[in-house]
């Protein structure tokens, strides 16, 4: 039990290190993009240090406190149940739908608490987050229930032994891969799909009421988050045990959204959602009728 | 359209009592003329081709003790531009609104009305507020308004020391 | 339930939408703005009175914070105005080197709105694309005039001093540079599918609104009308060079920034025939004794220009003292920044807010002066 206390630790520590020197990268590889230099690969480091150093004199209330615990903590607890490679820290647990619903109690506790701030520009990006929830999740669900029917297991372990004997799922099912990824797009808010924080629309929207450490919270979260969604792409498509691979494979798709949201423009809520519904949900539906078609 | 013709044209056409154009600049004329007969100018200006109102403005001539109010007006199909002038009285200056010829002038007026005291009849911002949020002097742009005391008055006086600081590092 | 009330939003000034110390408040039903009203006031620095206290020519240092991104214009205005009152003759090489700074300071402006529409849309990569290119124009204004972004280089009576030919010729490589690079804008921002679908059909402005509201410039000239005052009241030397006025039948967000794109290209093609056709001589004509007892005739002139924006003015009375006795600044944005807003932002949705803002060319400091 205590190996196992100190094994989580380590995986949470190690995963957070991972991610947050990763998106301080993808903010290296941005500035390339953009004809700028760009701030060293530790900023991101440096910006949560000083938010959690940072004293916070006002609340708005135990929602708006409570929800940004139950986001942080929910995430954590999500990310205890992911794989990384073969590895996993509670290997029977490591459940695709476990991960899914996890996560999204992360998502409805910053909700609870951006709308207990009380600010209207909070409540719009709230409702924005939400909408947009529903919009990518229906096609995401499609493919991973297509997958879960393939590995006939939820588990996500028994889904990357099934890939080391079928061969990754990125090249039996392409149309489904590329669902996935738009879809992922959507999860990490990456543009088109950053709606919900649109800066200069309604003022980044659910953040707008942050400072100091709560907002170094988030920031952490956020960083979970992200963790968590590109891992379970990575998983679902490119499944091996090796946790280098894993990795490499994680820099990969990660840099390539990035890459992608630098030239993209912000889409409108509505057209998010049209967007999702039309042709991701489409073509996972295609993918879905290809698949089972041939095993048929 | 030349200049002359447009004079030709305004002195046929529109009836006012005092009043003199000249042409200051190419393509640039003044016109001043009296007070109650600037509306009827401006209607017929605006139909004779001078579509846009540029700006309204208003100068404090203390001496005389007078405004004037400046109406600028752009006609581009004649490619000229035209200053309406009129002198109204510097006590009680009461000016009736052209917010209805050119729904622009309603914050050029606002503004007047806020930085010169100009009261324009028949615009509903006159009591708002618009660039300068609870000013309690006379208006600022008049020539009597004196920036220096107003600021003694609001601000306490702070005199910077530099020797003092030097020694207080010391 | 009782009835949902229109919710007020703050658009500004502490908003990433918003340029500047301005703001908008705005009563959103959904996702309609039903009402917005604008509340200037927080920019203003009182240059119409500050100016009255000053000297004429001390005034050039402080006319140009009139407007951040293209302060040429305030300088350019303000002594053609005094030359106007004075009667005074400009060397005809300075006024083409005025020609050249007004035309250098547009295509910065329009770099800048043009990748500024990444702003209000997201794509930042736009708005740092075009601060590099308008950094090499940047550059040249040092080169000439010492300084980057304030130049006070436009005086009563001329310009400061001379332009060398190397600096000519490196203009001319920062020229060619920028016309190559201009495709890349078109395919990144033109182009780009979402930014059309978030531009075309939104913020759309008649020729008749344009017209009663006093709007001008390329607001003005995207409804189908020719209306620049460089060609219409040609000042400096705007009538001996050639240019095309570009113009398209429909004023939304996409065709104003496509006007913007064009005008580059002209711009350039403007700069490049004064490099070729300007004549040498003296650049400042002195002006009588000390300049700061300088004294101007009576009497007073109205002059204007065309800015980035759009019809920019100065209104200049003197009483024949050594401080002008009135000054009164026309910006560009006047009209669209406060009537505009209260009639014409009305029915945009909440997300196109900042693309109407940004593409109308509401310039904050101008409506506060």
């Amino acid at each position: 039990m205590v190996n196992m206390i100190i094994l989580a630790v380590v995986f949470v520590i190690g995963a957070f290190i991972f991610q947050v020197t990763l998106s301080g990268f993808s903010r290296k590889v941005v500035a390339r993009i953009q004809k700028r230099r760009g701030p060293t690969v530790f900023q991101n480091f440096y910006d949560i240090g000083k938010l959690l150093f940072k004293e916070s004199s006002i609340s708005h209330g135990f929602i708006f406190d409570f929800g940004i615990w139950m986001a942080l903590g929910s995430t954590i607890a999500t990310l205890l149940f992911m794989p990384v490679g073969g590895w996993a820290l509670m290997p029977k647990y490591a459940n695709i739908i476990v991960i899914i619903y996890l996560l999204a109690v992360g998502s409805l506790g910053m909700a609870m608490s951006a709308v207990g701030s009380g600010n209207p520009l909070a409540s719009i990006g709230v409702s924005r987050a939400l909408t947009q929830m529903f919009a990518y999740e229906l096609p995401f669900v499609v493919i991973a229930v297509l997958i879960i029917y393939l590995a006939k297991s939820s588990n996500i372990l028994k889904i990357i032994e099934y890939q080391t004997q079928n061969g990754w799922n990125l090249f039996s099912m392409p149309i489904g891969a590329l669902v996935a990824y738009i879809s992922l797009m959507g999860m990490l808010g990456k543009k088109p799909f950053d709606t919900p924080i649109a800066p200069a629309e309604i003022a980044s929207g659910p953040l707008v009421e942050y400072s100091g450490k709560y907002l170094g919270f988030l920031m952490i979260q956020h960083e979970f988050a992200t963790f968590i969604e590109v891992g379970l792409f990575v998983h679902l498509f490119m499944g091996s045990t090796s946790i280098i691979g894993f990795l490499i494979k994680y820099i990969i798709v990660y840099i390539s959204a990035v890459m992608i949201s630098s030239v993209m423009a912000r889409l409108k809520i509505d057209e998010v959602v049209k967007f999702y519904w039309r042709w991701p949900l489409g073509l996972a539906i295609l993918q879905a009728i290809i698949t089972l078609g041939v095993r048929f | 359209m030349k200049e002359q013709e447009l004079i030709d044209l305004i002195e046929k056409h529109v009836k006012y009592e005092e009043g003199s154009i000249e042409v200051y600049a190419p393509r640039k004329l003044k016109f001043i003329l009296k007070k109650d007969d600037l509306v009827d100018t401006l209607l017929f200006l605006k139909r004779n081709g001078f579509v846009q109102l540029s700006f309204i403005t208003c100068v404090d001539w203390i001496k005389d003790n007078k405004f004037e109010l400046v109406y600028g007006l752009v006609s581009w199909e004649h490619k000229l531009t035209v200053l309406v002038k009129t002198f109204i009285d510097r006590d009680n200056p009461k000016m009736i609104s052209i917010m209805d010829i050119w729904p622009t002038a309603k914050y050029y007026e606002q503004e007047i009305n806020e930085f010169f005291g100009v009261y324009f009849e028949g615009n509903p911002n006159m009591s708002k507020e618009l660039i300068l949020e609870n000013w309690d002097s006379m208006p600022p742009l008049r020539k009597d308004f004196d920036p220096q005391s107003y600021s003694n008055e609001k601000f306490e006086i702070r005199i910077y020391d530099y020797k003092m600081e030097d020694k207080k590092k010391k | 339930m009782g009835e949902i009330k229109a919710l007020q939003l703050f658009h500004g000034p502490n908003h990433p939408g918003m340029h500047g110390n301005f703001s908008v408040h705005i009563k959103v039903d959904g996702d309609i703005v039903v009402e917005a009203e604008a509340n200037p006031g927080m920019l203003h620095r009182g240059f119409e009175k500050l100016m009255e206290r000053r000297n004429w020519m001390q005034n050039i240092a402080l006319i140009l914070r009139v407007c951040v991104v293209e302060p040429d214009i305030n300088e350019a205005a303000y002594s053609m105005a005094v030359e106007t009152i004075e009667g005074m003759d400009v060397p005809e090489r300075a006024q083409w080197i005025r020609v050249m700074i007004l035309e250098m300071a547009r295509i910065a402006n329009h770099l800048m709105s043009l990748g500024g529409i990444g702003g209000p849309t997201g794509l930042y990569t736009g708005p740092n694309w075009a601060l590099v290119d308008r950094d090499l124009i940047l550059d040249i204004f040092e080169k000439i005039t010492g300084a980057r972004v304030y130049h006070m280089y436009i005086v009563p009576g001329g310009v400061r001093q001379d332009v060398t030919d190397e600096i000519l010729k490196d203009l001319e490589k920062v020229l060619d540079d920028i016309e190559k690079r201009l495709p890349e804008y078109r395919e990144l921002i033109l182009e780009h599918p979402i930014i059309q679908k978030r531009t075309k059909n939104i913020a759309v402005l008649t020729r008749d609104q344009a017209l009663s509201w006093g709007v001008t410039g390329i607001a003005l000239r995207a409804t189908g009308v020719d209306y620049d005052v460089r060609k219409y009241d040609p000042y400096l030397v705007y009538d001996k060079v050639e240019f095309d006025v570009p113009t398209v039948d429909f004023s939304d967000a996409y065709n104003r920034l496509w006007l913007k794109y064009q005008e580059i290209y002209q711009s350039i093609r403007i700069i490049r025939q004064v490099i070729e056709k300007m004549p040498s001589g003296k650049v400042r004509e002195k002006l009588p004794g000390n300049a700061l007892k300088w004294r101007v005739k009576k009497g007073d002139a109205y002059v204007k220009l065309e800015s980035a924006r759009g019809e920019f003015g100065y209104y200049m009375v003197s009483d024949g003292g050594t401080k002008p006795y009135r000054v009164f600044v026309r910006g560009a944005s006047y009209p669209q920044g406060l009537l505009g807003i209260e009639k014409g932002l009305p029915g945009t949705r909440l997300e196109d807010v900042a693309i109407w803002l940004d593409t109308m060319g509401v310039c904050a400091p101008e409506i506060d002066r």
